[in-house]
Formats: structure tokens, C-alpha cells, sequence
């Protein structure tokens, strides 16, 4: 019940037109599915919001999984130094996700830091404006994504990593494997249900990405770098459009199930059935 | 068995990565000490010259930011430190509570829930 009950009501609201300058709820006009109409035709924002958050998902993902994965192998070695290492490469994960978007929104503006480290290299005038043009404006938003999140799949990654049984391993060396053949034929399909379930928590995590957003750009210049949780707090608390917002907060909650349920497809069965 | 040293590459690698870690870190750091005047200053000041304790203090008395002549802040964190220690505790241990008691149960019992985890 307690559950549902919140579910169920926001559920009802999205087929109506109640917004809360009209009375309670039941006052409001049934509207059957015409929020869902005007969202996926005729809303070109909410699409293109959507479009987005794929894409920066996709771009961001596959950065941060290349880096984590590149620094865990890394990690499987011994070298001096290495616990060191390893809390300052996990540091990032910690700082809260408003902090890091106005880090980055410091460190981004047109006579900040970064600025000023690409005119030390490039000479003067080479810095671009970040905020004011929307390729670059992306380019933060995934830049700073993945600063924050690469530490996440990393630890993920080292621990299957370092779970992984040796023999198969031993067994490919005995037979002249190279390491870059073991690496790929060997290790890397063993550690697949490992990194699926890093992509599956990552990729439900950054579908509501807000906050960073929210803090570098709010979505800015434009609607340019709007992710959909940013177009959904705007239509909730910017335009008190709630019961819109709560149909396009359906659509998403229904997109993201079936992401993650595609995602898992592949080793579904491998993880449940280990242990009977 | 020793520790080897890495290869240089290596070493390099992941120095870069410690560098691009840290630097935004350093810079949370370097911000939180610096005086009013240097906050936004132009071009960007990296180490301050006359670091400063008075963002702290102004964190818990939204007065002491006005000894620089500028407004202070409207509140102090003592209640959102407050409001966030009881509602991640609360949060918590009702998660904990109901999770653990719902898996207990999927585990114990073969019965219902496997299937849609």
C-alpha cells in the first residue's frame, strides 16, 4: 500500500490537467490520454530531451567503462604506492553531485582555471567560451559525468576482476596465449555479467541525471543540454504544469524498465541461477 | 613478492589520472579558503594570498561573513546538517529493515518475486 498508493495517484494525475492552482484533485478534468498524445507528438522538447539523455547516456558510459576498465588492469599490478592510488582515484565518487557541478562550473568559466591552463598551451585567444556554444556546453556536461563516475565502475570492474577464477587463465598461458588474447578471449567474457550489472546500475543512475546539469548549464544555452529530469523539474516547478510532468515522468519511468530489462536479457539466467 | 616499479608509460598514465582527480578536489579546496574578494576574481586566483577560516564560520553563524562588508548569507547549515542526518538515518534503516526482511523472504522461499528481480 504505502508502495502504490503514491504510484497510483500520480498515475491517475497524468490523465488529467489538474495543476495545483485548480483545487484538489478531484476537481480536475479527465483528460484521457491526451498528456501522452501531446508529449511523444507533438512536444518536440520532451523528445529531443529524451534523444539527449540517450545519447550523452551512451557517450558517457562507454567513456567511463573504457577509462574504469583500462585503470583496474592497471590496478592488478603491484607497484609501490598503490593504496595511495587507490583512494584518490576513488575520491570523485564521494563529493556530493551539486558540489561537482558547481566545481565544474567554476573551473569551466571563460577566465577560470582550465581556461587558463589551455592559454598557457595553446597561446592567448585559443580558450573557448564553454557555456555559450552547445557542442562545448555538452562537452562539460560528459566531462564532468564521467570525473564523477568513472571511480564507480572502476571499483566494480576491479573487484570481478579480482574475483575471477585463475585457472582459466593459468590453463590459456600453458597453452601460448598471448596476454592481449587472454585479455580478450579470456578474461573479458568471464567478466561479462560483472560489467553488464555496472552498465545496468550505471545506466539507471544517469538517466536521471539532474544535478550537475542543473548546476553547469540548467540546461543551457537554449534547451540545448536539457536532459529529461531537468525538462520535468521545469514543467513541475518552473510552469506548475504537474499533471504533464507526471505523464512524462511515466514515460521515462516505463523507458528505463525496459532499458534495464534489456540490458540484463543477456545474463539473466547466469544470475539467478547460480545458487539453487 | 616486491613491489616493482611501473613501467614508465604506465606511470605516466596513472599520474595523469591522479593529476585530473585531484585538480577539481584542490580547487573545492583552495575555494573554501579564499576571501570574498578572491572568489570571483578575474583571471582566476589559484592559491589565495590571505587564506581564511571565515567560510567555515559563516557556515554555522550566517553573520560572520560581514566582518569583509559583504551580506551574509540568509541561513545556517546547522538545520540542513541536522534535516540530512535524520532523514539518510530514518531513510536507512527503514531500507534496511524492509529490504532485509523481503530478501529473507525471496531467498528462504522460492516462491514469487524471483522471477521480475
Amino acid at each position: 500500500m504505502v508502495l502504490i498508493t503514491p504510484l497510483l495517484v500520480a498515475f491517475y494525475m497524468s490523465f488529467t490537467d489538474w495543476a495545483p492552482t485548480r483545487g484538489g484533485l478531484a476537481a480536475a478534468r479527465f483528460v484521457g490520454i491526451e498528456n501522452y498524445q501531446e508529449l511523444l507528438i507533438y512536444d518536440t522538447r520532451f523528445v529531443e530531451a529524451v534523444v539527449r539523455t540517450l545519447l550523452l547516456s551512451a557517450v558517457c558510459l562507454s567513456i567511463e567503462f573504457a577509462l574504469g576498465l583500462g585503470l583496474a588492469v592497471l590496478f592488478l599490478r603491484r607497484f609501490r604506492g598503490k593504496a595511495v592510488a587507490f583512494s584518490v582515484v576513488l575520491t570523485p565518487m564521494m563529493v556530493l553531485p551539486v558540489v561537482v557541478g558547481y566545481t565544474f562550473w567554476m573551473l569551466f568559466q571563460s577566465n577560470g582555471p582550465v581556461n587558463q591552463i589551455i592559454e598557457l598551451i595553446a597561446g592567448p585567444g585559443s580558450a573557448p567560451e564553454w557555456f555559450r556554444s552547445t557542442p562545448f556546453a555538452l562537452a562539460i556536461v560528459v566531462i564532468t559525468e564521467v570525473w564523477h563516475w568513472t571511480p564507480l565502475f572502476f571499483l566494480i570492474l576491479l573487484s570481478g576482476l579480482n574475483a575471477l577464477p585463475e585457472n582459466p587463465v593459468r590453463a590459456a598461458v600453458i597453452l601460448g596465449a598471448s596476454p592481449r588474447q587472454i585479455f580478450w578471449r579470456v578474461v573479458l567474457p568471464m567478466l561479462k555479467p560483472v560489467i553488464v550489472v555496472a552498465f545496468v546500475i550505471r545506466s539507471m543512475e544517469i538517466v536521471k541525471l539532474f544535478d550537475e546539469v542543473f548546476m553547469l548549464t540548467r540546461g543551457g544555452p537554449g534547451t540545448s543540454t536539457e536532459t529529461v529530469s531537468l525538462y520535468i523539474y521545469k514543467l513541475a516547478f518552473n510552469d506548475f504544469q504537474l499533471a504533464y510532468g507526471a505523464a512524462a515522468a511515466f514515460l521515462v519511468l516505463l523507458g528505463t524498465l525496459t532499458l534495464v530489462h534489456l540490458l540484463l536479457a543477456p545474463v539473466r539466467d547466469q544470475l539467478l541461477e547460480e545458487r539453487r | 613478492m616486491a613491489d616493482r616499479p611501473l613501467p614508465w608509460s604506465l606511470l605516466v598514465v596513472l599520474l595523469g589520472a591522479i593529476f585530473v582527480t585531484l585538480f577539481p578536489i584542490f580547487w573545492i579546496v583552495m575555494t573554501a579558503i579564499k576571501p570574498p574578494t578572491d572568489w570571483n576574481a578575474v583571471p582566476a586566483i589559484w592559491i589565495p594570498s590571505e587564506p581564511t577560516l571565515v567560510n567555515f564560520r559563516t557556515l554555522f553563524n550566517p553573520e560572520a561573513i560581514r566582518e569583509y562588508g559583504v551580506g551574509g548569507v540568509s541561513q545556517a547549515a546547522t538545520m540542513s546538517v541536522l534535516g540530512s542526518i535524520l532523514s539518510s538515518t530514518t531513510a536507512t534503516l527503514l531500507s534496511v529493515t524492509i529490504g532485509l526482511l523481503s530478501a529473507i523472504g525471496i531467498s528462504r522461499y522460492s516462491s514469487g518475486g524471483r522471477a521480475t528481480l
